[in-house]
């Protein structure tokens, strides 16, 4: 029985991180500058030479082992610096590990983020055979495969095929590049996040070919933050987590598990939103909001929830004139960077206005199941009464636009074990798939 | 089949090339690794020519370029210390010749030390996506400077049928030194490369560097100016003895092949040896850098 393609035995790299070149105040002196100008290098080399402190050290990966089998196709997962991109660019040799080896078995295709090992000045076409020469084909070998990545890349490439390839696209760049890496036929395939680029259509036939790939023995890595398609392809995936392997194992299972927690605790916030001070806020002032906290289900103040979770809100007020309010509205809106207002819960919807409520005090709203996409959002407050004085049913009291922020998280929504992204929509809704033949009678 | 015969030749797909193991570990001990270098002969190649390409690509004179920049060079020369400084050529030779002779070597020492110093640099982009043995762009270059010398090479001939000047049986002896003048350039490129990366400012003060060093070479004057007392000092230098050597093998004057060649040579192999061996040992962590 041969060996594993890939084997990786206590793999690890050691960053120096921010180089201490302390930055000197100007001198206020032309002499001062000058001796401060031509110390200057001798400041710079020292830093460079001294040993690095300990916090300049960073392990980018640390003791990483795993094996990959022959036509295995395996996902990474990780948040941004977990090691992921680190562990590719060792594999594919671009950069040399502190400790620990790797084993690779065959020749070794690398696609490391947009263009890889494309030369600028070079034509579609050179680039293709340069590609192929750099892992070892020779010319006459990609001859025979030249038109059939010409064809797999598209037709927009296919016309600008003898273009240097600084004037493509990115996205007609990265049709090239995969349509070389999967076509060239490396033994063993890396792929750093690159696919995220094309068209819809582009991904799903990469994707296809991918598949084809492993099934015929091609050995792949595979970094990507598209949940779906690393639970859809894979075989098994590595989660990673500050440069180690967290937990490796099936799809499904690990990449659930790691959306659990990639949608880390929330921050908790510092406490309520102080409104006291804001003189932000429109309305008769008969009564004024005093603060706005947001709070999780274990009653802590937070300012990240997650998507699909529950919270309150809990809206303090006090009264100008120690007197009783009556007939008392609230409500909360969600307002996006964008400046729409995305949803709002208001006291009218629910007919539950406040009949009567004390001078001071809070009210409070409770959501059960956030259903607003992942992203950042502006709370608005806003409050309303009764006034004696006044032949409207309603008046505004206080209204204030910025009153705290609240931020959803990516969840597993669905528990599918697919996070639902702000880049697909603004709202989750509840809903299910059935399929029905068509009656032709 | 007997068990000691080769194995049968495999698609070009499948055994053959499964059993190429790449091993992925720190390197402790320096090696040029010239054998995977050799692997990648191919690739050298096809962005030889590639690079030639491209230099030319986007101008309009093309190849002319590589003749007009040493020929303005030394019509400048020419004029300035052949006619106005009235320095002397050597023996009977017009100043023309005996300057552009030497211009020309130069240049392509020049070249060879200045773009093996920023190769590194100049293919970040590439070295950052894709591995392949970093000591590929220099010999890279060295390869296209070496075409470019080539070319001008090609004035020079006809230079020397204007002025009848006879070619002789040393001429055979011109590649000898064109290699020298290949390798010694690419030792100090090989040196300065790492240096170029981690501080650009060595790229410039390379240029001032090679400006003084043009001058305490015998390439506007003759050997024979210098004081008798210096001279032997003047021959460390080891382009001193090259040029004299090269014009010797073109034109039949300077010095033939002697001991202070020999010395040249072996300054040459030396650089070109710990050079690689420095490029080497900076090509692990350039990329973390650059």
């Amino acid at each position: 029985m041969s060996q594993p393609p890939i084997v990786v035995e206590k793999l690890s790299k050691l960053y120096r991180i921010g180089m201490g070149y302390e930055k000197v105040e100007p001198a206020a002196s032309l002499i001062g500058r000058m001796a401060q100008v031509s110390a200057g290098p001798f400041r710079y080399a020292r830093s460079k030479l001294r040993a690095p402190r300990e916090d300049e050290l960073l392990w980018a990966l640390k003791d990483v082992s795993f094996e990959v089998q022959k036509g295995e196709f395996l996902g990474i997962v990780g948040h941004n610096g977990s090691g992921k991109s680190t562990l590719l660019k060792i594999l594919s040799r671009i950069t040399e590990p502190t400790s620990g080896w790797a084993e690779l078995r065959g020749r070794v295709g690398s696609m490391l983020e947009v263009g890889t090992g494309f030369h600028p000045e070079l034509t579609g076409r050179e680039n293709v055979y340069m590609n192929g020469a750099i892992l070892g084909l020779k010319s006459r070998e990609i001859d025979l495969l030249f038109d059939r990545i010409v064809e797999f890349a598209g037709s927009r490439v296919a016309r600008m095929i003898d273009t240097p390839v600084k004037r493509y696209s990115s996205g007609m760049y990265v049709r090239l590049a995969f349509a070389v890496a999967a076509h060239l036929e490396p033994e063993v395939l890396l792929i750093d996040e690159v696919l995220a680029v094309g068209d819809a259509e582009f991904i799903q036939r990469s994707y296809r070919k991918l598949k084809e790939a492993s099934s015929e023995g091609q050995t792949i890595l595979f970094v990507s933050h598209l949940m779906g398609s690393i639970t859809e392809l894979a075989h098994r995936v590595v989660w990673m987590e500050h440069g180690r392997i967290r937990e490796i194992g099936p799809p499904a299972e690990t990449v659930r598990n790691y959306l659990e927690t990639m949608l880390a605790p929330p921050r908790v916030s510092e406490g309520p939103t102080d409104l006291g001070q804001t003189d932000q806020r429109l309305g008769r002032g008969r009564f004024r909001f005093r603060s706005v906290t947001v709070l999780d289900r274990h009653e802590n103040a937070v300012q990240e929830v997650h998507l699909g979770g529950s919270l309150d809100i809990v809206l303090e007020y006090v009264c100008r004139d120690e007197e009783p309010l009556s007939r008392v509205a609230f409500s909360v809106g969600f307002r996006d960077p964008d400046g729409q207002v995305l949803t709002c819960c208001w006291t009218k919807h629910r007919g539950q206005d406040f009949a009567k409520l004390p001078a001071e005090g809070s009210v409070r709203c409770t959501i059960g199941k956030l259903a607003l996409a992942p992203g950042r959002y502006t709370l608005e407050v806003r409050g309303s009464c009764y006034e004696p004085e006044s032949e409207l049913p309603d008046v505004l009291q206080d209204e204030v636009l910025s009153a705290g922020e609240l931020t959803v998280l990516t969840a597993d929504y669905y528990r599918t074990g697919t996070g639902f992204m702000g880049s697909l929509g603004r709202y989750v809704c509840e809903h299910s798939w059935s399929q029905s033949a068509t009656d032709s009678h | 089949m007997s068990s000691e015969s080769p194995p049968p030749p495999a698609s070009e797909h499948t055994s053959a090339a499964a059993e190429e193991v790449i091993r992925i570990e720190p390197r402790t001990r320096l090696s040029l690794g010239l054998k995977e270098l050799w692997g990648y002969r191919e690739m050298i190649g096809f962005l030889l020519v590639r690079q030639v390409k491209i230099d030319y690509r986007q101008m309009a004179l093309g190849p002319l370029w590589m003749i007009i920049r040493p020929a303005a060079m030394a019509l400048v020369y020419t004029l300035i210390f052949g006619l106005i400084a009235k320095l002397p050529a050597e023996g009977e030779l017009p100043y023309p010749l005996f300057n552009y002779s030497a211009v020309v070597v130069w240049t392509y020492f020049t070249e060879i030390v200045k773009s093996s110093s920023t190769s590194i640099v100049s293919f970040k982009a590439l070295m950052e996506k894709i591995y392949f043995p970093r000591l590929c762009v220099p010999l890279v270059f060295f390869g296209t400077s070496t075409i470019n010398f080539l070319v001008t090479l090609l004035i020079l001939f006809p230079m020397m049928i204007h002025y009848a000047w006879p070619i002789g049986p040393a001429l055979l002896l011109l590649p000898v030194y064109i290699l020298l003048t290949g390798m010694l350039a690419l030792g100090i490129g090989l040196w300065c490369a790492p240096w170029v990366v981690h501080y650009r400012d060595v790229g410039h003060a390379l240029d001032f560097v090679l400006l003084g060093w043009m001058y305490l070479t015998p390439i506007v004057y003759k050997l024979q100016m210098v004081p008798e007392g210096y001279r032997l000092l003047y021959r460390l230098n080891p382009m001193t003895n090259i040029i004299q050597g090269f014009r010797w093998s073109l034109l039949g004057v300077g010095d033939p092949p002697g001991l202070m060649l020999l010395y040249s040579f072996a300054v040459a192999v030396i650089l070109l040896f710990t050079g690689a061996l420095m490029f080497r040992r900076a090509e692990r962590s350039i990329v973390d850098i650059a």
